[in-house]
């Protein structure tokens, strides 16, 4: 028993071996099929020829043997139509007891096998059914039951000398059987049958299968080779140029095929080259005119700045002299005053936002404590909160939470969504929380105001988006804050989110990796504050009760 | 366009090329690839057929004999035949055999469901149970009883536990093979011949067989000769079989305690008259062995052609006798041995350096040395009125003679040419015996004895009791039914006689070749009429002595020249001999 384990562990082995091998066999043939052409039409060859030369190797055989042995049975009729006369001969004189007949009858068959020479190319019986006892005479042991019944009866319905033939399994007395050639005719009253063992045709048709099957098999093999080799003709020009449209999509503009020859390839080849020129052409003007734009843009912003400037001074002159003007132009000034406080934000965003379409925001991580962040953010805030009514609550973690994040950016955002949420707090209290995992750091920022309509979450995020365009504008946001802030977030590879129910307030939630450019995979705060998930549960409990 | 025609026209010239057959082509040798069978060896069978419904019991007989004339089924055991039998198990026949030259239904007597058939039958001869044929041409009754069975159909209850069957029939069905022994002289390996008829079954059992029966000994009509055999008693056949010529015959374990060469000898010599046969390879319970004198395990048929029963040394001439009555040597034309010396009947001993001869009278035997002339022995008749007939020598220097008168004969050897004796185990003493020669083997003697007015060939046995005992030539069996008369004969080889006789076709005297298996007789073109004596050796030309009664042309002999297949005679001479 103990011998066994090892053999039937190193047969599971062997079976886990041939296992893997044919599943990676397998695999390769599949990945072959789908990547290569040349392997597609290769074994499409091979089994498309491996059909018709089947199909026609059946049909040559069939062909072959035809004619082997209609040869066969025209010589053996002419044998037969010889043995015939040669029976008659002897029948036909002499006396007719039955110690006479068997003997001539005896002397006839020994005469007609003599004759079949030394290979055996015959056998030779006669049928005398008018003796009790003896059924006839055969040479050689071959015995009665090869002539079949149907061929007995045929003849002896027949009138002499119509030859009848047909094929049948020749048995000897010795046990061996081979197939064979039976025809037969009627001499004299007697039955007399001929027995053609075709051993020999059956040697040839072997000879000539294998010759077709080896010939077939060839050149099966070698059309699949020369379709292998002429696809490879043709791919190998498409791989080329798959390579080179891959490298051109890649950015490299200058790379061209070679052009070989005038054929359909070169004529690829020629076009590829053509639609590569042209969309370099393309590319390029598109990159000069957008070049061209930012340029414009940052003309613009800097061409505008210089006279804002100067009309800034002009109304703070006009503005410090409110008090010297009659009422309707004092409030004139305030209004300038203000608008253009507004204007220059707008243009600041503006560029901000500009620069981030062209691409050109850049990164600039550092590492830093996350609630310091936060608590400068709160700090810059808290005289308009107070304005307001409302007051910033802080969860702060008791560590350090540090994070690779650009300081800047980062300020911008939680400002932000702070001002935001004080302008929609309602007077109620703001919460901020910080939360830190080990790959991320998240910020939420909560409100108790009149919340979100549901769909607004994402439309928060728009371009000059307003929950209700009728309402003032208290604190004079240029409505690209937070569109700015979240392409802010998505520069650090993190994620502003932003969610709200109506007069459940709302809250924004910016998650950032702590190693800049890694990939996020959750947030360490929930997005739903837990207040309003806990809210919820009961009702879904009480909801199933009733349902029971 | 016509550049497409011509191409097509082209690649169809090809390809007719390709299917067409060469008429014409260098000379090439060839070999033959083995022949599947012998060529001139066509076996011819009957095929029998079973009982009919309604057959009444006397075509139930006739038909049973004539389907047991095939030895059908996988051993030949007359499967066909026994369907006409009421008990097909009970019937063993074996090869005994009756061979019959007519049978006559002589009466049908039907008796409520039994029946009895009488046949009357003319047998020629009888073959035994062993396979020896004995010639026997007393004609007796047969009776068969039948039954009918449940089925109202007729059957054979009681039958010859033998087979009955015409001369055809045998012919068909049976062959003859000599299986081979030594002679009891321990001193001289020579191989006598035992001829065998063996039932053609198929092929490869006949091959079987073959080798059974040389391994199991001989007949029991020549085990009386003593003769000997290499293979130890109990020795049985594992394993025979034959491919490319070569026979490879397995025996028992038994067989190691045997004369390996003797039987190697044995089985060569048998085996060989089988026409695929021509290489032997021993083996002893599946081992091949060495058999001493021979280089590989493989012996061939020229390694033991030494053993030729029909000896081995060169043709001799032959002698015959002027018409002034001396003994000449045909060579081209007769040469006078001996001017001195006159012969009638003359007998030359094998090394040629003695001749017996008989006296003028007929009533002595004279042996002269050819060498100087000298009288060795004189043998006076014994019988009153006791004549000679034409002495004959055995390989070892012995000389036999048989002296009869109308009412018998006696049989006397001159041992080494000069101590006579007479044999006291003389069977055919009652009988006038008109020639006898003995075989070169010395075992058997061929003798023409007048049974009543049939003069009759018999073969009998040379008895050499061991330690010098009594001399016995016994056993003698008419060997062919055919012959009704016969004037002179002599041993064409081991196994053949050349018989001057008559037929009951031929009255008048012809030549026939007598194997004595009992096989049929054949008949020899003969120079003529009125032969009168025989002399033959193997591989030389039959010496036929005619008299002739035309003054001119006196008594001649005549030989069959090889060279044009026809007869010469020289004129003037008589009593033709051969050493022998």
């Amino acid at each position: 028993m103990s011998a066994r384990f090892p053999l039937r562990t190193s047969a599971r082995h062997g079976l886990r071996v041939v296992r893997r091998l044919l599943n990676g066999a397998l695999g390769r043939a599949n990945t072959g099929w789908r990547r290569s052409i040349r392997v597609r039409v290769a074994t499409t060859t091979l089994v498309v020829s491996g059909l018709v030369v089947v199909l026609l190797g059946v049909f040559l055989m069939q062909q072959i043997t035809n004619a082997l042995l209609e040869a066969k049975e025209r010589a053996a009729l002419l044998q037969l139509d010889d043995g015939v006369g040669v029976a008659q001969g002897r029948l036909a004189t002499g006396p007719t007891d039955q110690e006479t007949t068997n003997a001539k009858l005896n002397d006839v068959v020994t005469t007609l096998a003599r004759r079949s020479g030394p290979t055996g190319l015959y056998e030779v019986i006669i049928i005398d059914e008018n003796d009790p006892g003896i059924g006839g005479f055969s040479s050689n042991g071959i015995k009665l039951d090869s002539v079949p019944a149907r061929l007995t009866q045929q003849v002896k319905d027949s009138l002499a000398s119509t030859p009848y033939r047909t094929y049948g399994r020749l048995s000897y007395d010795d046990g061996s059987s081979a197939a064979g050639l039976i025809v037969g005719t009627k001499v004299n009253g007697y039955q007399l049958y001929y027995l053609f063992p075709l051993t020999e045709e059956r040697q040839s048709l072997i000879v000539v299968q294998r010759t077709l099957f080896g010939v077939g098999a060839a050149l099966v093999l070698l059309l699949a080779a020369i379709a292998s080799l002429v696809t490879r003709q043709v791919v190998i020009p498409v791989r080329l140029a798959a390579q080179s449209a891959e490298r051109l999509a890649a950015g490299r503009l200058e790379e061209r095929m070679k052009v070989r020859g005038e054929d359909d390839l070169a004529r690829l080849a020629t076009s590829f080259n053509d639609m590569a020129a042209n969309l370099q052409e393309k590319i390029v003007q598109l990159e000069e005119l957008s070049k061209v734009q930012r340029q414009f843009v940052s003309d613009v912003s800097h061409e505008l700045r210089t006279p804002l400037t100067t009309i800034r001074i002009a109304a703070d002159v006009l503005y410090e002299a409110r008090e010297d003007f009659d009422p309707l132009t004092s409030r004139s000034a305030e209004l300038l005053q203000s608008q253009l406080e507004r204007f220059e934000g707008l243009l600041v965003d503006l560029l901000e936002i500009s620069r981030y379409d062209a691409g050109a925001a850049t990164l600039d991580a550092d590492s830093i404590d996350v609630r310091e962040l936060v608590l400068r953010a709160v700090g810059d805030t808290e005289d308009l909160a107070e304005r307001k009514g409302s007051k910033i609550i802080q969860q702060l973690p008791g560590e350090a939470t540090m994070a690779e994040v650009d300081r800047r950016r980062v300020e911008r955002i939680l400002r932000n969504l702070l001002v935001n949420a004080v302008e929609h707090g309602e007077g109620k209290d703001i919460v901020v929380s910080v939360g830190a995992d080990r790959d991320a750091v998240a910020i939420a920022v909560r409100d108790h105001g009149c919340g979100l309509r549901p769909g607004e979450a994402h439309m928060v995020f728009d371009r000059f988006w307003r929950a209700d365009p009728a309402r003032a504008r208290t604190t004079g946001g240029t409505g690209l804050g937070l569109s700015i802030s979240k392409e802010d977030a998505r520069l650090h590879g993190g994620w502003l989110q932003a969610w709200g129910e109506p007069d459940q307030g709302s809250q924004f939630r910016l998650s950032l990796p702590r190693v800049a450019g890694a990939e996020l995979r959750g947030s360490p705060l929930p997005l739903v504050p837990p207040e309003v998930e806990l809210r919820r549960a009961p009702y879904a409990e009480l909801k199933l009760e009733a349902d029971a | 366009m016509r550049r497409e025609l011509a191409g097509l026209l082209a690649v169809t010239a090809l390809l007719t090329g390709c299917a067409s057959v060469p008429s014409g082509s260098q000379v090439v040798g060839g070999r033959v690839a083995g022949h599947q069978q012998p060529i001139d060896d066509p076996y011819v069978r009957v095929i029998p057929v079973g009982p009919d419904r309604g057959w009444d019991p006397g075509k139930i007989v006739t038909a049973f004999q004539a389907a047991s004339g095939s030895f059908d089924g996988p051993n030949g055991e007359h499967k066909v035949a026994r369907e006409y039998l009421a008990c097909g198990g009970c019937w063993r026949p074996g090869v005994a055999t009756v061979v019959y030259d007519r049978v006559t239904q002589s009466s049908v007597e039907v008796n409520g469901d039994h029946a009895v058939v009488t046949d009357e039958v003319y047998p020629l001869g009888r073959i035994g149970s062993d396979g020896q044929y004995l010639a026997d041409s007393r004609n007796f009754k047969q009776t068969y009883e039948l039954r009918q069975d449940p089925q109202k159909q007729w059957r054979i209850t009681t039958l010859p536990q033998e087979l009955l069957l015409s001369r055809n029939d045998v012919d068909r069905a049976f062959r003859t093979f000599d299986l081979y022994f030594f002679a009891p002289d321990p001193h001289a390996q020579i191989l006598v011949p035992n001829p065998v008829y063996i039932p053609l079954v198929n092929r490869t059992w006949l091959a079987e067989q073959l080798v059974k029966q040389q391994i199991g000994g001989p007949t029991a009509w020549l085990r009386s000769a003593s003769v000997r055999t290499g293979f130890p008693a109990g020795t049985q056949l594992r394993r025979l079989d034959i491919t490319g010529g070569l026979a490879t015959v397995d025996l028992s374990r038994q067989a190691r305690s045997g004369d390996l060469r003797g039987m190697s000898i044995q089985l060569m010599w048998t085996l060989r008259q089988l026409r695929e046969v021509s290489q032997l390879k021993l083996e002893i319970d599946g081992k091949p062995v060495q058999v001493p004198g021979v280089s590989g395990t493989v012996q061939s048929a020229s390694t033991w052609s030494a053993y030729d029963p029909d000896g081995t040394g060169g043709v001799p001439e032959g002698y015959a006798r002027t018409a002034d009555g001396r003994l000449a040597r045909l060579a081209g034309t007769p040469q006078v041995v001996l001017p001195k010396l006159h012969v009638s009947h003359p007998a030359i001993s094998y090394d040629e350096r003695q001749v017996a001869a008989v006296s003028g009278a007929g009533d002595k035997v004279t042996v002269t040395s050819l060498v100087d002339g000298a009288t060795r022995a004189v043998l006076q008749a014994n019988l009153k009125g006791g004549r000679f007939s034409t002495p004959s020598w055995d390989r070892r220097g012995n000389l036999w003679a048989v002296e009869s008168n109308a009412r018998g004969s006696r049989l006397w050897e001159i041992e080494a040419g000069t101590k006579k004796r007479a044999v006291d185990g003389w069977n055919l003493a009652p009988y006038p015996v008109k020639a006898l020669r003995i075989s070169r083997d010395g075992t058997r003697a061929a003798a023409i004895v007048q049974m009543g007015d049939v003069a009759e060939v018999q073969l009998g046995r040379v008895d050499r009791a061991p330690a010098g005992g009594g001399l016995q030539a016994e056993g003698f069996i008419t060997i062919s039914s055919d012959l009704r008369g016969a004037l002179d004969l002599a041993w064409r080889d081991a196994d053949h006689l050349a018989v001057v006789g008559l037929t009951l076709e031929n009255p008048s005297p012809l030549l026939y070749d007598v194997p004595v298996s009992g096989a049929p007789l054949q008949p020899m073109a003969g120079p003529g009429s009125d032969m009168r004596s025989i002399a033959a050796y193997p591989g030389a030309p039959l010496l036929v002595g005619r008299h002739v009664s035309n003054p001119q042309s006196l008594d001649n002999v005549c030989w069959l020249s090889d060279k044009y297949g026809e007869w010469k005679c020289f004129d003037h001479t008589s009593d033709p001999a051969y050493p022998g």
